[in-house]
């Protein structure tokens, strides 16, 4: 059966471990995203991407919109697993899940997730070019 | 009492790398307490702090928020995971 998982790890992520902690059979779709590194941002040629965590409250407000979701949509379960260490372009950095009975509630649950993840969850992104690096989200 | 603070990302480099420090504060001190600690302590951290925010204990906490002894408090400079 299938248990919590909101975690931050430092290997590739599997798709198929995520979707296995949101099975069910009262659940009736399923919707993930999944978050990858991009080769370029703002115009610059990106080398690869470094993520780090304070992984213990990372993992703490993961669960935390995993029940927010619960909360507002009754039914779903939602699974996340964030990668942090070094990543390659095309590299996946974030896995979530969510299932729900029916369908509308897999979308928005999961849409509301990664809005959540990108608000408070403790994982910092260093985007490394060719020519410098910087921290994602500092402003100009 | 006695804080442990943890630096990271943006903070921790400016701060040279240390990614985390004891201090020792005042009783019933707050959150604004250890951040104007931090300003005095740290140059280096001046325009960053006033960007960042708190946790204490894993959790965020306003700048009233009071700290005990031997709790954990991170600073959390703007975050960018996904």
């Amino acid at each position: 059966m299938a248990g919590r998982l909101f975690a931050v790890v430092d290997r590739p992520i599997s798709v198929i471990e995520v979707l296995d902690a949101v099975g069910g059979d009262g659940f009736g779709g399923t919707v993930t995203f999944t978050g990858t590194v991009r080769d370029c941002s703002r115009g610059r040629d990106v080398a690869h991407l470094e993520y780090e965590a304070y992984v213990p409250m990372a993992e703490r407000v993961l669960a935390r919109i995993g029940d927010e979701i619960a909360e507002q949509w009754p039914g779903t379960r939602t699974a996340i697993v964030h990668r942090v260490g070094t990543l390659a372009v095309g590299e996946t950095a974030v896995v979530i899940a969510v299932a729900a009975p029916h369908r509308a509630e897999a979308f928005e649950g999961c849409r509301h997730a990664i809005e959540r993840l990108k608000e408070d969850v403790p994982i910092w992104k260093r985007e490394v070019f060719a020519d410098g690096s910087e921290w994602v989200g500092m402003g100009p | 009492m006695h804080v442990r603070v943890l630096y990271f990302a943006i903070v921790r480099d400016r701060l040279g790398g240390v990614s985390e420090e004891a201090l020792e504060l005042d009783e019933g001190a707050t959150v604004a307490d250890l951040s104007a600690a931090l300003e005095a302590r740290h140059p280096a951290l001046s325009g960053l702090l006033s960007k960042v925010r708190f946790a204490v204990d894993e959790a965020f906490a306003g700048a009233d928020a009071p700290l005990r002894d031997g709790c954990e408090v991170a600073l959390i400079p703007p975050v960018s995971g996904g």
